[in-house]
């Protein structure tokens, strides 16, 4: 894989957001045909949380997370959901 | 050094460029000039530069010298670990604990991987009058923040051309399931009047306490959907608590959940009728084993 980005055409790039509960978004660079997991790890990072923590939804729908961008029909800008974890008795 | 915060819109996270190299051993590399002057300088104090020559002739840095490993991305899979680090005999129970309480209890992502295969086993055209909601939803709704977001999903789920809408609840740590019956029926009509449906398998925790957000939830979707009745007609659909059976242990109330959306869908009459409530859901319902039963079968499906 190509390690500058200044080498790889901006088609293979993709700009997202997370937003949490915490009136903080976050925006990342990412590529297109990486593992959306990459990117959510990264924000739990940012987070100081571990991953597993935060639920996430595009559009309302949970998602597999070993899926690229380009296969959950992602476009530029959009948006992802960081809930809380919910749990009950 | 980044003054600007990172992540914000004109300065995103750039995973691709930072991930190949990641220093993630310097950062963690705390002893030496190099890590304290990046320190002062991210607080924003002033350093002169003959203090930096100080440090640089006191504390050399030997980051470069000899390889150390990275920290190991391990961590104790708990929520209180800042918690428990007590004694180790005490803390390894505490650990045990809380990990059984977690495998015990559902949460929203177990919760939903077992509703979508308990979904996928019902007929096509008893699923048909219904549909369901994420149990993420309702408590994303009562956040401000999210509020517009959920009223537009719930908007493609077309629920006022559906007769019974399941809305699994998790809040305050407690399942409960909320069903809006015929809610695309006329408030005239004497046989599909809309009515609302609260099942909670914990009685004692009061389900009447939902009654606020749920009146606000059902309000904005009606306002969401641009639909012609009044808010006086709306405030006035009746909400109905039903007695239904009761759980045991602090544990059971998502299964109970699930097993009331498997008995609502398979028993659900075609035209709701107030008249005839509360139709099965009495407090003999069904019985400890039948849930048992119920989570076996789940659990193996799953597997």
């Amino acid at each position: 894989m190509e390690k500058s980005p200044d080498n790889i055409p901006d088609q293979h790039f993709i700009n997202l957001v997370v937003k949490g509960q915490d009136n903080d978004p976050l925006y990342f660079e990412f590529r297109r045909d990486w593992e959306i997991k990459k990117l959510l790890i990264t924000y739990c990072e940012k987070k100081d949380a571990q991953y597993g923590t935060f639920p996430f939804l595009i559009n309302g729908n949970r998602f597999p997370h070993i899926r690229t961008p380009d296969q959950l029909g992602l476009k530029d800008g959009d948006e992802i959901v960081a809930t809380f974890y919910a749990g009950g008795a | 050094m980044g003054k600007r915060k990172r992540g914000d819109a004109n300065n995103p996270i750039d995973i691709v460029s930072s991930t190949p190299e990641d220093p993630g051993h310097l950062s963690k590399h705390r002893t030496c000039w190099l890590h304290t002057v990046a320190f002062l300088h991210a607080r924003k104090m002033k350093i002169s530069k003959q203090k930096i020559r100080n440090f640089e002739l006191t504390a050399p840095c030997f980051l470069g010298t000899f390889s150390c490993r990275r920290r190991s991305k391990r961590r104790v899979k708990c929520k209180n670990t800042s918690l428990i680090k007590g004694k180790n005999s005490s803390s390894v129970k505490c650990k045990d604990m809380i990990t059984k309480r977690k495998k015990n209890k559902l949460d929203s992502g177990k919760f939903e991987h077992l509703l979508d295969n308990l979904w996928r086993s019902f007929s096509e055209d008893k699923k048909a009058g219904f549909t369901y909601l994420d149990s993420l939803w309702f408590d994303l709704y009562r956040k401000p923040s999210s509020k517009a977001k959920v009223l537009t999903w719930i908007k493609r789920k077309h629920i006022f051309s559906k007769k019974y809408v399941l809305v699994p609840i998790v809040c305050w740590r407690h399942w409960n399931l909320l069903i809006l019956c015929n809610f695309g029926g006329s408030f005239e009509s004497k046989t599909r009047t809309p009515c609302m449906l609260l099942l909670d398998s914990l009685e004692m925790s009061n389900p009447w306490r939902f009654e606020p957000d749920i009146r606000k939830f059902v309000m904005d979707i009606y306002k969401a959907e641009d639909r012609p009745e009044t808010k006086e007609l709306i405030s006035r659909i009746p909400l109905l608590v039903p007695k239904v059976p009761q759980q045991r242990n602090g544990e059971e109330c998502g299964n109970f959940v699930l097993y009331f959306i498997n008995l609502f869908v398979e028993g659900a009459p075609e035209n709701f009728n107030l008249e005839d409530y509360p139709y099965f859901m009495e407090k003999n319902w069904f019985t400890a084993e039948d849930l048992d039963c119920f989570c076996e079968r789940l659990n193996s499906s799953e597997n």
